[in-house]
């Protein structure tokens, strides 16, 4: 501690917690308040704000002390000052002085006199042991004050050596401000008047302050302890100077160590005189006795209420202020920015998505129990590849849908009789007869046929060079990219406002429509179906390229659900056109010694037969008989179909096109020479497969040959008794074998087996139960 | 984010995690972190007799980076939104250097 | 075939094992080991996720005479793989 004094107070709050834990909260408080008035929060800092007038002491001769802290005539100046703490609030000192004389202009203003005197002669903490044997006299203070801040045991009362709570400037200013009171009012206080009043109201003595808030003493004691402590010299100067308190006053809220709220002193700037000594807790009252005294009962009561209003709300306003200034400007825009760009990427649900896709939409999936539970926006997307996952279930949907439709087909044809039912059922029952008895010889005969069929060589994925392989890779990954960015926009649609049926599309609707407009065009074009079929080139069409890899075979379905009933059929045709050289169909054809296809044609048969083909059917199924027509004719001009119809896709697609025609045309209301071109199509279509019909049949005989049976079902149905009997005659004895066959098998493959056939067998108006 | 994203729609499948020193252990996946740390319960060590000194411990957390595999079940995997996925985070990253 | 329309060059590394999804990829790992499958996903810390794969291990035999690479071959219907264990990535699938 130096003589002075001035740096053990610098850092205010931190003398407090050692010796009185209790109330150090409350000093924070305050501590923080005062900061946030100060602009210059390192004024903890001693070196940085010190304005280096104590370097202009001479500090060796103690000789010059008087002419140093001086004799009051000589006036030093008020900058005279040796307490760093007080250049460092000298801003908040000159505000305060500012309001101070505005709300006391009536006094006199003396200032100069006291303040260089006080520090040579008062310091409090060797002072403050003096006090102790008066502590019993106001030891009942406690009991009587309804102060609301803590209260320390007040016996063992141990004197805040080495700690210094007040500045030199408040000890002046509370014997100042005693001083002052003196004249004021009495000191002789009736007793009545410290029960009302909490003691720290009252006039107190200045040395000491450090302890008040432990022990307020009570108000008879004071003069008692004037006397006794005030060294005589100082009593006579306070006495004769007769200091106005406001002048001190302007010194005090920066010096206390408690940290006086700028803004309470502002408000009550009557009251200050007595501040000091209670304020550290911001829950002392502030009243001057002098005018309570003066009051009515009444007036006292509104005034102590308003008091406690005031001092709630100053102690509201501590706390909230606690940590005032802990944050700069650019550190709170920092903050606000964080949480906008927070509360941005709440709002959009897309971000969300983008970092979980893969969780939200898969759980979405998952979580529907019931099927018919609405799926959100994403899942839908992806609920047809739920089922797809089984790729044999999808398998089965299809071919139950084409079989639906080959049995509509059959039915329709069997509701109207032909004249030919009869010869029919004539011929193939004498196949049944002497199959069934004799099947032997018949077996024969049927094998010459199937050899006759010239092998293609089938080629693998090599027929696109590595760099072809490259782009044809990097053209359907864009397709993908236009893809999941369209579904990204469809998605968006749900953001739009609702419109009613008669309101017109807002700016919103428009802008939506043109980008998805925008967007299908780009995924249009990124599938390269609208290249130039060059048919010089030997190079393959670059969407039939890109649709051998069966992640295109994939995106054929999504794709297919943006795009409109043109480019469905350009999609169509398109296929159709270069049929003969798809994958599916160029790779699906058996090699003579080949039983079983390899693997992985036979999965990308599967792909195709799972993901191309039910989004064609769907066209196909509710396409017009022209378009029937026509597409059937495209594929007899262009494609080899002997070749076609060797292979599962190939037979699929003649089964589509025939089952739909036939299904028109039995519905009626087809133009009439709608009717005809079809039939010669049907008839040219015939006669090519003429004699190929037993090809059409994957080898072995324990297979799958279903499709076969239902393409050649929906050829019997359209066909006249000549082509009928053709027909007949060509696969009877796959018939028989099928049929016996399924003798062999377990009940339930073998009834699916003859059921397959049965469905042939119906076309042509007969029963497998017929044979036997 | 993609295979965080992902492990947490196998919480509760089993799984079996090879680790980097060869130890196999198969149990349940309980959770999972942004650093594909994974805590596994009612786990088995695949080879006993070579870690016996596993055998008692009834679930392990694992530290993603000694991991070297996970042997996931197949069913449980949805491949096409997988690849979706992964195309959207390439394209999203992808966006993100772009900008 | 032309590339003239194919607007999006290729603009890193990954970007190549991106042509590869949904296909057939050859992936080296450290530890000799190699793996065939069809790739499903991956991330920018190679980290992938593969279908139908094949792991092959090349285990140098224990004796010191014998020194012949014996070859370990296992199974995984889908099978995650960490990415630091990742050497390369190959589109190429030959089997």
């Amino acid at each position: 501690m130096s003589f002075f004094g001035f740096d053990t107070s610098l850092p205010r709050d931190r003398g407090h917690p050692a010796m009185a834990p209790g109330f150090s909260q409350a000093t924070d408080h305050f501590a923080g308040l005062s900061n946030a008035d100060d602009d210059d929060d390192d004024g903890i800092d001693f070196e940085d704000t010190y304005d280096g007038l104590g370097d202009k002491l001479d500090e060796k001769d103690d000789a010059f002390n008087d002419e140093t802290f001086g004799a009051p005539e000589e006036a030093i100046g008020k900058d005279f000052d040796f307490h760093g703490a007080t250049a460092r609030v000298a801003d908040a000192m000159e505000e305060e002085h500012e309001v101070f004389n505005r709300s006391a202009r009536n006094q006199s203003v003396a200032r100069v006199a006291a303040a260089p005197t006080q520090p040579a002669r008062v310091e409090p903490p060797t002072h403050v042991p003096v006090l102790r044997p008066d502590m019993s006299l106001w030891g009942s203070g406690p009991a009587t004050t309804p102060q609301p801040e803590p209260q320390p045991d007040p016996t063992p009362v141990v004197p805040p050596v080495g700690r210094k709570i007040l500045s030199l400037e408040e000890v002046e200013a509370q014997i100042l401000a005693n001083n002052e009171q003196k004249h004021q009012s009495s000191f002789q206080q009736p007793p009545a008047q410290a029960h009302q009043l909490p003691p720290q109201h009252q006039h107190t003595p200045p040395i000491v302050t450090p302890q008040l808030h432990q022990y307020p003493p009570p108000q008879h004691d004071l003069h008692q302890l004037q006397s006794q402590q005030f060294p005589a010299r100082i009593q006579s100067m306070l006495q004769r100077n007769q200091t106005p308190p406001q002048v001190q006053h302007r010194q005090i809220p920066e010096q206390h160590p408690g940290g006086v709220p700028l803004q309470q002193q502002r408000m009550q700037p009557v009251a200050q005189p007595l501040h000091p000594s209670r304020n550290q807790y911001g829950m002392t009252n502030h009243v001057p006795t002098p005018q309570l005294q003066k009051m009515t009962e009444a007036e006292k009561a509104r005034f102590l209420e308003e008091e406690s209003k005031r001092l709630k709300r100053n102690h509201k306003i501590a706390q909230l202020a606690r940590y005032n200034g802990l944050m700069t400007p650019a550190d709170k825009n920092f903050i606000t920015r964080i949480q906008l760009q927070h509360l941005v990427s709440i709002n959009n649900a897309e971000d969300n998505a983008n970092e979980d896709f893969y969780y939200i939409v898969h759980s979405a999936i998952r979580a529907r129990t019931n099927p018919q539970q609405p799926l959100n926006q994403f899942a839908q997307t992806y609920l047809f590849r739920q089922s797809a996952r089984g790729r044999n279930r999808q398998q089965d949907n299809h071919l139950q849908r084409m079989e639906q439709q080959v049995q509509r087909a059959v039915a329709a044809a069997k509701a109207r009789p032909k004249a030919s039912q009869l010869v029919l059922e004539g011929s193939l029952g004498k196949i049944s007869f002497s199959n069934v008895k004799t099947p032997r010889p018949m077996l024969n005969i049927k094998k010459s046929d199937t050899s006759g069929g010239e092998p293609i060589r089938r080629t693998q994925r090599s027929t696109f060079s590595s760099a072809d392989r490259k782009s044809l890779l990097r053209a359907i990954e864009n397709v993908y990219d236009a893809l999941l960015e369209l579904e990204v926009h469809e998605r968006e649609r749900a953001k739009l406002p609702i419109l009613m049926p008669d309101q017109q599309p807002q700016q919103a609707h428009v802008e939506w429509s043109t980008r998805r407009d925008q967007l299908v065009a780009k995924l249009w074009k990124e599938t390269k179906i609208m290249e130039p079929i060059d048919p010089m080139s030997t190079a393959t069409h670059p969407f039939i390229a890109i649709l051998s890899y069966s992640k295109m075979k994939r995106a054929v379905q999504r794709i297919f659900r943006h795009l409109d009933p043109e480019q469905r059929v350009t999609v169509l045709t398109m296929i159709v056109v270069h049929l003969d050289i798809l994958d599916v169909v160029k790779h699906g054809v058996y090699l003579p010694d080949e039983t079983q296809l390899p693997s992985a044609v036979r999965e990308e048969i599967e792909m195709f037969a799972a993901s191309v083909l039910p989004p064609l059917l769907g066209y196909v199924y509710e396409a017009p008989l022209s378009i029937v027509i026509g597409l059937l004719g495209i594929l007899l001009e262009r494609v080899d179909v002997v070749a076609v119809s060797k292979t599962k896709i190939g037979l699929a697609f003649l089964t589509m096109f025939s089952s739909r025609a036939e299904i028109v045309k039995q519905a009626g209301g087809a133009p009439e020479n709608e009717l005809q071109q079809w039939q010669m199509m049907y008839d040219r279509l015939f006669d090519s497969l003429q004699g190929h019909w037993m090809e059409c049949f994957p080898p072995g005989m324990f297979v799958d040959d279903v499709y076969v049976w239902q393409f050649l079902a929906s050829i019997a149905v359209g066909a006249n008794m000549p082509q009928q009997q053709a027909l007949v005659s060509a696969v009877k004895d796959r018939v028989m074998e099928n049929v016996r066959a399924s003798k062999t098998l377990p009940p339930e493959l073998g009834a699916q087996k003859s059921a397959n056939v049965n469905l042939f067998m119906r076309a042509i108006g007969l029963d497998v139960e017929l044979l036997g | 984010m993609l295979f965080f994203s992902f492990f947490k729609t196998l919480v509760d499948h089993e799984v079996t995690i090879e680790l980097k020193n060869d130890l196999s252990i198969r149990g349940t996946l309980k959770s999972v972190d942004q650093f594909l740390n994974i805590k596994l319960d009612d786990i088995m060590v695949l080879e006993e007799a070579k870690y016996p000194h596993l055998a008692a411990v009834r679930n392990v957390f694992i530290r993603g980076s000694v991991v070297r595999y996970v042997h996931l079940p197949a069913g449980a995997v949805d491949t096409a939104l997988l690849e979706d996925a992964t195309r959207r985070e390439a394209s999203n990253a992808a966006a993100a250097k772009g900008r | 075939m032309s590339d003239a329309d194919d607007t999006s060059p290729i603009q890193e590394p990954l970007d190549l094992v991106r042509l590869s999804l949904d296909e057939q990829v050859f992936v080296k790992l450290r530890g000799d080991r190699e793996l065939r499958g069809r790739l499903h996903a991956y991330d920018s810390h190679c980290n992938l996720v593969l279908g139908d794969v094949e792991e092959t291990i090349y285990v140098v035999g224990d004796d010191e005479e014998d020194d012949s690479v014996k070859t370990i071959k296992k199974q995984s219907e889908m099978l995650f793989v960490r990415g630091d264990s990742v050497v390369l990535i190959s589109p190429q699938a030959q089997s």
